[in-house]
């Protein structure tokens, strides 16, 4: 084989991978960018006309988008320190020589697999305020005062949906960081141990560090995921009652369910600069507190 | 999280690679796409799967609360005469609403729907789905000569064409009680608002609850608020045409409906002045019903439809609920006719021989006759006879002897958005007045005309 074919060879492994990315991503991207500057009547594309910003402008000058941006990032940072919280708690807990550790691993897991639509349906029927189990449970234990209207009260449904989404995705970010804390030498606990380091000395200076690059894997996702959320808050309040827990998402996708098209790629485009705009510095700013082990 | 998996992927991935902010990027954009699908079609069928021999199987899509006794013995009489109809038919269901709204506009943008399909008819595939060049010309088809041709003309008909047929019946919206709550509470039919507020008043001192609203099921909080505007049709002038023309050119605004807001604001009076049920919010549709029958409620606002369904499941005690028009302040009560839901040939459907042969099957007086000794109604075929519920005769009474209203709702050129949904907003108190619902209203209609580059809206 000569030099340039070899060159060549790898690449040509690269090619169905490119095409894939290249259709699925790259051109739907592209049109949707077009789409999103356009005007367009259904699908028929011979009715495309440029619209300037036209699109852009209805999205923000939405009377819910207030609600839905506001919604959107109150659910990202709470859920984000809610799974990662407890995600933390449970991966240190684990990470201890129990028996029963690898059950416990699996239990804490399942909630992710579930499809959420499931998971909505599911917990709109315990969070009904006469028949659901919480509210029956909190009466039958006589803490009554605490049951709740919790997908249906303008203030609460959008903390009840967070707590959903906790709930659901906590043993997921606790998986990875597991795997980060299971790859941390001991050797490094022993010499600290020997040095007279006490056990939140340990945590600090050497489980953080070096577990970081788990951390800064699931804060990034739990944000972007956080950012984009759609169909858990479909699948329980439906972005209401009303509009109060309209989110980015539930947005697109009413414009989308309006025939409006363009403004709905407008709408997907808006969230992922947004999404981009905090996402990028984050990445570079954990990143640089990085420790390779 | 739908795409949790595969951004924790792409995390992974990307953490091996100099290029870091590629694959970060790459996680960013992976949003266009929202989540996966959140209700596709069920079978309604038992029955409907095609087996060995060749009589072919065509399929109908409709919503799921369309799904009833007509339709159930009609389904079951072609299937159990397949071979001397020449088809077997299977009914395949969609969640209704917003979603289902929005699943049945989909499937028309993407030309994905099967033999027929079941929706409000042309005008809302043209204003709502923009896809009336998405459904057959049945001009010269089907023999419409047992139709009541007005109802054709104002419904089913497009610029000179035949897009549609009327299956179902039409609907008469107002107030569905208990006639034996009302009967030991000795009460009267209430006339205006205010003697229906003091009946609801003596419902509730008797612990019973006096309406019962099922909001979960957003669509229904918009039948109290959509009956005010038959009222703005009739100060109007009271043409129907005109009134919708008026809509369509922005010559009339939702904010010039002055009875529409009126209704609002007393739907909000009902609810807050406790005589609907606390969980209004949290009930559903079901809920509603069994709680009417029961006698745990003594009305329901909504239409025949409800009966009808109701009929289905309570058929010993259906006789039982009765039917008034929604009072107003003045006493000048309207009930609101809603169209009959039509079936129409999707031009993506397979095999469109069998869908016409379907189509033409279903809309016969033999065919309708079937569907309406099931499920009594209105019917546009006029050789169809059947018994009326209760219900249903006492509001065809009243719309006969008093005041009636064909609804606009579906005819408009242009959708004013999620009438439930800025409801909702206005009950929880997001939205401070009526007119904050009509104006969020005329801003989607200038969203959606503007898409449609109507110049009435520059």
């Amino acid at each position: 084989m000569s030099h340039n074919a070899q060159k060549i060879y790898g690449y040509r492994f690269l090619i169905p991978g490119i095409i894939v990315f290249g259709v699925f991503f790259v051109l739907p991207t592209i049109l949707g960018l077009i789409l999103s500057f356009s005007n367009i009547r259904g699908f028929d594309i011979s009715t495309l006309s440029f619209a300037g910003i036209t699109n852009y402008k209805n999205i923000f000058t939405d009377q819910s988008m207030n609600t839905a941006l506001g919604n959107s990032f109150l659910f990202a940072i709470v859920t984000t320190i809610g799974k990662m919280g407890f995600g933390l708690l449970l991966a240190v807990f684990l990470n201890r020589k129990i028996k029963s550790a690898n059950v416990l691993r699996a239990i804490y897991f399942l909630p992710a697999i579930i499809n959420p639509v499931a998971v909505g349906l599911i917990f709109t029927s315990l969070m009904h305020p006469t028949t659901g189990l919480i509210n029956k449970f909190l009466n039958g234990v006589g803490l009554g005062f605490l049951a709740q209207n919790w997908l249906t009260d303008t203030k609460l449904a959008i903390w009840s949906v967070i707590a959903i989404e906790i709930w659901k995705w906590t043993g997921f970010t606790m998986s990875i960081l597991l795997a980060g804390l299971q790859s941390i030498p001991k050797d490094y606990y022993e010499a600290a141990t020997i040095d007279g380091a006490n056990a939140f000395q340990c945590f600090r200076n050497i489980t953080i560090p070096l577990l970081m690059p788990s951390i800064n894997n699931t804060l990034i996702l739990s944000i972007v995921g956080g950012l984009k959320i759609f169909d858990l808050v479909q699948a329980t309040t439906g972005g209401g009652p009303g509009s109060a827990t309209q989110v980015f998402g539930t947005l697109i996708y009413k414009a989308f369910g309006s025939g409006r098209f363009s403004e709905g790629c407008a709408a997907g485009i808006a969230l992922a600069i947004i999404i981009a705009v905090i996402v990028l510095p984050l990445n570079r700013f954990i990143s640089r507190k990085e420790v390779e082990v | 999280m739908s795409h949790y998996k595969a951004d924790c992927f792409a995390a992974g991935f990307y953490r091996s690679y100099h290029g870091k902010g590629i694959m970060v990027i790459i996680t960013v954009f992976s949003i266009t796409g929202c989540g996966g699908s959140s209700g596709d079609g069920k079978s309604a069928s038992d029955s409907g799967g095609k087996d060995s021999s060749d009589i072919p199987t065509a399929t109908i899509l409709m919503y799921t609360d369309w799904y009833k006794e007509g339709w159930k013995a009609l389904e079951e009489h072609i299937n159990a005469n397949a071979e001397e109809v020449g088809f077997k038919l299977e009914i395949q269901t969609v969640a209704g609403g917003d979603q289902g709204d929005q699943l049945i506009k989909v499937k028309f943008a993407s030309d994905d729907l099967p033999d027929l399909v079941q929706t409000y008819g042309p005008k809302w595939i043209d204003a709502a789905a923009s896809s009336l060049d998405k459904v057959v010309d049945l001009t010269d088809i089907i023999d419409t000569s047992d139709y009541d041709q007005d109802l054709l003309d104002t419904f089913c008909i497009m610029d000179g064409k035949l897009l549609a047929m009327p299956v179902d019946t039409s609907s008469l919206t107002g107030v569905l009680y208990n006639k034996a709550v009302f009967e030991n509470l000795n009460l009267e039919i209430p006339t205006d608002w205010a003697s229906f507020l003091t009946v609801c008043e003596a419902i509730k001192q008797a612990g019973i609850t006096p309406v019962y609203c099922t909001y979960k099921d957003t669509w229904t909080s918009q039948l109290f608020p959509l009956n005010g505007m038959s009222m703005d049709i009739a100060e109007k002038g009271g043409d129907f045409a005109a009134f919708l023309e008026g809509l369509d050119t922005n010559q009339i605004q939702y904010k010039d409906c002055t009875n529409f807001i009126e209704a609002i604001g007393l739907s909000k009076e009902l609810i807050e002045s406790g005589y609907i049920n606390e969980t209004y919010l949290s009930d559903s549709y079901d809920n509603g019903q069994e709680a009417l029958i029961n006698g745990d409620a003594a009305m329901i606002i909504n239409a025949t439809w409800t009966a009808e369904t109701m009929a289905g499941k309570f058929p010993d005690q259906i006789d039982n609920i009765g039917g008034f028009a929604l009072p107003t302040p003045n006493g000048e009560n309207y009930i609101c006719k809603t169209i009959p839901f039509a079936v129409s040939i999707p031009t993506c459907a397979p095999d469109q021989e069998l869908s016409v042969k379907v189509l033409q099957y279903i809309s016969s007086t033999e065919a309708q006759q079937i569907y309406a000794s099931a499920q009594p109604g209105i019917y546009a075929n006029t050789k169809v006879e059947c018994d009326l519920l209760v219900a249903q005769q006492e509001l065809k009474a009243a719309a006969e002897t008093g005041n009636s209203m064909t609804d606009f709702e579906e005819l408009v050129a242009y959708k004013y958005g999620s009438l439930a949904e800025y409801l909702l907003n206005y009950y929880t108190g997001t939205y401070s007045s009526p007119e904050d619902v009509v104006k969020a209203m005329d801003e989607e209609v200038a969203k959606n005309a503007a898409a449609k580059e109507d110049s009435n809206w520059n």
